[in-house]
């Protein structure tokens, strides 16, 4: 065998190989390609919306809040301000949250009970923590997971109402983690035309299922898509959370100032 | 009933066959048994109790809590080391399957309740473990100040920390596959393995664990137990009988009887309850009295014409028994059939099946008992023919001559008898006055057994593993904003925590006091309810932030509408339940009454309470049904007022006794002692049966009572002599067993049948002396 032979060999092979790695590219994203287009989708600069919050025990008992809530982006980092509107007992009572991207740095809350007439701050709590008595924890409430906590996989796709669906499994990385979160797993729903998680199920640390989190209604706003509805439910306790979203005003450029302890102690005006 | 016996005698393979092949076809329902040890069955379905209790369990969750006690006596438990065990302890117990997560409790998964310069905050305990001796320090007084927890997962000395752990229910634990005992079990293999050359020591106690290991052990006891008195009996009849025939017979009656009564009871789809080893051992000690009676008979047949033909002697034998033996089994029947009236399940159907299996004892007896005697071989001893046909029946054997002994002297000396039985009735009444109502779950367990010490060491240390629930309904949402409400739920624990017995109280009004104080400069004078509901409705708020949805689940309903004060008692015993329950009735009407508050109790100690109430308050019905039930029958059967009187009169004199019996040994009536009143009455009615009905025949024979009732005595007298002997010995058998219940049982049967046979041999022949009824003396001539 002459040099000749070998060179035409090996050109061949090389030929093959890389006509192989063009015909086998990738018709899917990652898990956390799909995670990450999540965490980027537009949700507007800042927001003001009514918030109907109904928490209804396995007996169907119902507890009902109404709140009126204030957001705005500063980067990754954002700042809120809800107050309370009903039931009368917690009227004017209002909550402050600057909520930092990252671990490395604790939310801080402020909370101004007008019986006291005094801002109480609200110490750090862990992310797994439940949010005001409702199903969803402090983690749950954010628009988007911590991604690096966890481990990303896709699983397929599947169509949940007429949708198209990203299945993305989430495990947390650590045991401590799983611990901190209260969850072994996630699985979450995102619709390939929008970015948007529409569904979640938690499984606990003993790996039975825990609870379901479903976006029940779902509207563009000035162009942003925007759940209106959503539930989270856990099949454990039969316990549920309903939330109702409306009168959604995005990008009013709302200023720094609104998102003060001294705006905080004055109330809600109906702005 | 002649002619039948006729077609046993003539038949007896086939007799034997049948009769063996219906009972194996009833046994083999067996397999379908399924057992039901829940304690609260012996309260009927939609008794208040449990009503109260389903609710509570609906509403607040089940009380049913494993406590585990983490003991260091030396420096106490504020030591690095064991806050770290304890905190690994806690998380392995968290991930046992059968316990609710985040329901389990102890100082590494509590908040802390505390001000700040700047708010109230809610955080672990031990977020960190504590290292310096100062951090250590800081913990301890942490717990101190907080007074929910001080006593609850800490005992008030510091020298111990409790891990409380929420059973999953009952439901869902089958679902899974689990039961109590094996959550238990998980849990205790956890704990042994963390104390392993650990200066600590360990306990794991609580109801569930009683509760679990009780009917385990009862019936594991029982399993060993049983078999033995089986022996015991067994051997005694070969004794006595000095034959193997005089073995099989009375076994077999009863091992049929038992199966077959088993069998039924499965078929129709009845669970074993706890009371259920009543069963085998009730079928024990009358099976084996059909048998003997039969077999005296015979025996007496074969002594005096050792030469006549086989069958001839078993008709003559049956000619003269079945009325007794039908009589009693009737009589005996009937009394355990009166149980029906109770209105507890597990003993009515234990009467029942009793019943059931009484009358196929009988049913045996009549056609198996005649069989087998025609196809075994007849035997006597040489010496008893000998003598019995020399002097007469009265002096075959020690036993018969002393027997006929008392016989005659009880004739000559009727009246004294009756003035000395009299004497003893009133001392025994004395002794039977000493009987008291006491119960106590862990009572049924050995005093040195490790669940006791468990028991002992955690209700010390702690505020009480044995819960009373008050259930309060205030009719409307919010009301437990109200701090009208409030300060009176506080005052009716202030109340409740001074009774005796009583260890601590944790209501939704604690949680509030202990939030307004924080938030007033941690000031101990502000641990109490605020004036404004507003500001309580914000206080929660508050909370909420940083506490889980769950932290009061246990004491107020989302609505805040109904709450739940978790009462925490040291013991689960009778007496102090008793006061316990009086001073929270007296409370709950004073403090809630006028708010127009609806409450009721609830909660393990109370459902307990009340099945001890009512089984005892039964007792008193049911004595008098069963008493009243066997007199009318006897009544009835016998045809005369009279007999049906005399046929009672031995058992009450043997219920005096055995109530003697027990207040002198100290047996308390609880809800195993109760159920032997009535049993004694039951089996102690037979002797009285045989022994009148003898009486009479041999009377109508001999015309001459002066030479009948000796007669009687030493025959049939003998036979129930060699009834209670076999009996008492194998019952005394029990008295070895490693729980106390069957020990009672032991003990019980025993006097049962000791006292029966003491008063059907002396009081009844010299009450008929004395009274000489018509219903013996009928044909006497003058």
């Amino acid at each position: 065998m002459n040099l000749g032979k070998i060179a035409l060999i090996i050109f061949t092979l090389s030929i093959l190989t890389g006509m192989g790695s063009v015909l086998s590219y990738s018709e899917e994203l990652t898990g956390l390609q799909v995670m990450q287009r999540v965490d980027a989708r537009d949700d507007g600069d800042d927001l003001i919306q009514k918030i109907h919050q109904k928490l209804i025990d396995k007996r169907g008992s119902i507890r009902e809040r109404n709140m009126v809530a204030f957001r705005k982006d500063y980067g990754k980092d954002s700042k809120s301000i809800s107050y309370f509107l009903e039931p009368a007992n917690i009227l004017d009572t209002a909550l402050l949250t600057w909520d930092y991207d990252g671990v490395e740095k604790d939310d801080d809350q402020w909370l101004y009970l007008p019986a006291l007439k005094k801002v109480r701050r609200i110490s750090s709590s862990d992310r797994g923590d439940y949010f005001m008595g409702t199903d969803f924890t402090f983690e749950d409430i954010k628009q988007t997971p911590e991604l690096e906590d966890y481990n990303w996989k896709l699983i397929g796709s599947e169509r949940i109402d007429g949708h198209e669906c990203w299945v993305v499994d989430g495990e947390p990385r650590t045991d401590a983690l799983k611990k901190n979160l209260g969850y072994s797993r996630t699985r979450g729903y995102i619709r390939k035309d929008i970015n948007m998680n529409i569904r979640t199920d938690y499984w606990d640390r003993k790996g039975q299922e825990l609870k379901h989190f479903r976006i029940t209604e779902l509207k563009q706003i000035e162009g942003i898509w925007t759940a209106t509805a959503m539930v989270m439910e856990n099949v454990q306790t039969g316990h549920r959370t309903e939330m109702n979203f409306t009168d959604q005003k995005y990008n009013t450029s709302l200023s720094d100032h609104t998102f003060s302890e001294r705006m905080l102690k004055r109330g809600y005006r109906g702005n | 009933m002649n002619q039948f016996t006729a077609w046993v005698i003539r038949w007896p393979k086939l007799t034997t066959a049948v009769i063996v092949l219906v009972t194996l076809l009833l046994a083999s329902q067996m397999q379908h048994m399924t057992i039901d040890t829940d304690t609260e069955s012996f309260i009927p379905p939609g008794h208040e109790a449990t009503l109260n209790n389903d609710r509570m369990k609906a509403i607040f969750g089940t009380p049913d809590l494993l406590w585990i006690g983490v003991i260091r006596e030396s420096g106490g438990i504020y030591q690095r080391d064991t806050l770290k065990l304890i905190r690994s302890l806690t998380e392995q117990i968290r991930l046992v399957p059968g316990i609710v997560d985040q329901d389990v409790v102890s100082l590494s998964t509590e908040d802390n309740i505390y001000g700040t310069s700047d708010g109230m905050e809610v955080q672990p305990f031990m977020e960190d473990l504590p290292a310096s001796p100062a951090e250590l320090k800081k913990l301890e007084s942490a717990l101190k100040a907080f007074d929910i927890y001080d006593g609850f997962i800490v005992a008030r000395d510091g020298s111990a920390a409790a891990i409380l752990a929420e059973l999953e229910p009952q439901e869902l634990l089958i679902e899974r596959g689990l039961d109590k005992f094996a959550v238990y079990q998980a849990v205790k293999q956890l704990v042994d393995k963390a104390s392993a050359s650990r200066p600590e020591t360990f306990h794991v106690a609580g109801v569930p664990v009683a509760e679990a290991t009780l009917g385990l052990y009862i019936q594991e006891d029982m399993s060993v137990m049983l078999p033995l008195v089986f022996l015991v009996l067994m051997l005694l009849l070969f004794f006595t009988y000095r034959s193997i025939r005089g073995v099989i017979i009375p076994m077999l009656v009863v091992i049929l009887s038992v199966m077959a009564a088993l069998g039924i009871m499965a078929g129709v789809g009845v669970p074993m309850y706890p009371t259920g080893t009543m069963i085998p051992v009730v079928l024990m000690a009358i099976g084996v009295a059909d048998a003997i009676h039969i077999l005296g008979k015979y025996y007496e047949l074969v002594l005096i014409r050792p030469d006549a033909d086989r069958d001839e002697l078993v008709s003559e034998t049956m000619a003269e028994m079945w009325q007794p033996v039908v009589l009693t089994s009737l009589t005996t029947a009937a009394g355990f059939l009166s149980f029906l009236m109770m209105g507890m399940v597990p003993l009515e159907m234990m009467g029942l099946f009793i019943a059931i299996g009484i009358l196929y004892a009988m049913a045996v007896s009549l056609t198996l008992v005649p069989a087998l005697l025609c196809l075994l071989p007849v035997r006597a001893s040489k010496k008893l023919m000998l003598s019995s046909q020399e002097s007469g029946l009265q002096k075959a054997g020690v036993i018969a001559f002393s027997l006929a002994l008392v016989g005659h002297w009880v004739r000559r000396h009727h009246e004294k008898t009756l003035l000395m039985t009299s004497a003893l009735m009133f001392i025994a009444a004395a002794g039977a006055s000493l009987v008291y109502v006491q119960d106590s779950y862990i009572a049924n367990f050995q005093q040195d057994s490790g669940i006791v010490k468990a028991d002992h060491e955690i209700n010390r240390r702690f505020v009480g593993s044995y819960q009373r629930n008050i259930l309060l309904d205030a009719g409307s949402a919010d009301a437990f904003y109200n701090p009208e409400l409030l300060e009176s739920v506080r005052a009716f624990q202030q109340g409740v925590e001074e009774v005796a017995g009583v260890g601590g109280s944790i209501s939704i009004a604690d949680y509030i006091r202990r939030m307004h104080r924080v938030m007033n400069e941690d000031r101990p004078e502000m641990a109490r309810i605020p004036d404004s509901s507003d500001l309580i409705a914000q206080y929660l708020l508050l909370y909420s932030f940083s506490g889980a949805p769950g932290d009061f689940a246990e004491v107020v309903d989302s609505e805040y509408r109904q709450a739940n004060i978790r009462i925490f008692c040291r013991s689960d015993n009778f007496i102090d339940g008793g006061h316990i329950e009086a001073a929270v009735n007296r409370l709950a009407h004073r403090y809630f009454d006028p708010l127009g508050v609806k409450w009721s109790i609830a909660g393990n100690a109370h459902v307990g309470h009340v099945q001890t109430e009512m089984i005892t308050d039964n007792l008193r019905f049911n004595i008098m049904t069963t008493v009243l039930t066997i007199f009318l029958f006897a009544w009835a059967m016998m045809r005369s007022l009279v007999a049906g009187l005399f046929v009672m009169v031995p058992v009450l004199a043997a219920v005096i006794l055995n109530f003697a019996i027990m207040g002198v040994s100290g047996v308390t009536i609880g809800w195993g002692s109760s159920m032997f009143t009535s049993v004694a009455i039951c089996i102690g009615v037979d002797y009285a049966i045989h022994l009148i009905y003898k009486v009479k025949h041999e009377f109508n024979r001999l015309q001459n009572i002066a030479e009948a009732l000796p007669l009687s005595l030493a025959t049939t007298g003998k036979t129930i002599f060699f009834n209670a002997v076999v009996v008492i010995a194998g019952f005394m058998v029990l008295l070895a067993s490693r729980m106390p219940p069957n020990q009672q049982m032991g003990l019980l049967v025993s006097a049962a049948m000791l006292s029966s046979f003491i008063a059907t041999l002396t009081v009844l022949p010299a009450l008929i002396m004395t009274a000489r009824p018509k219903f013996i003396f009928r044909g006497e001539k003058l």
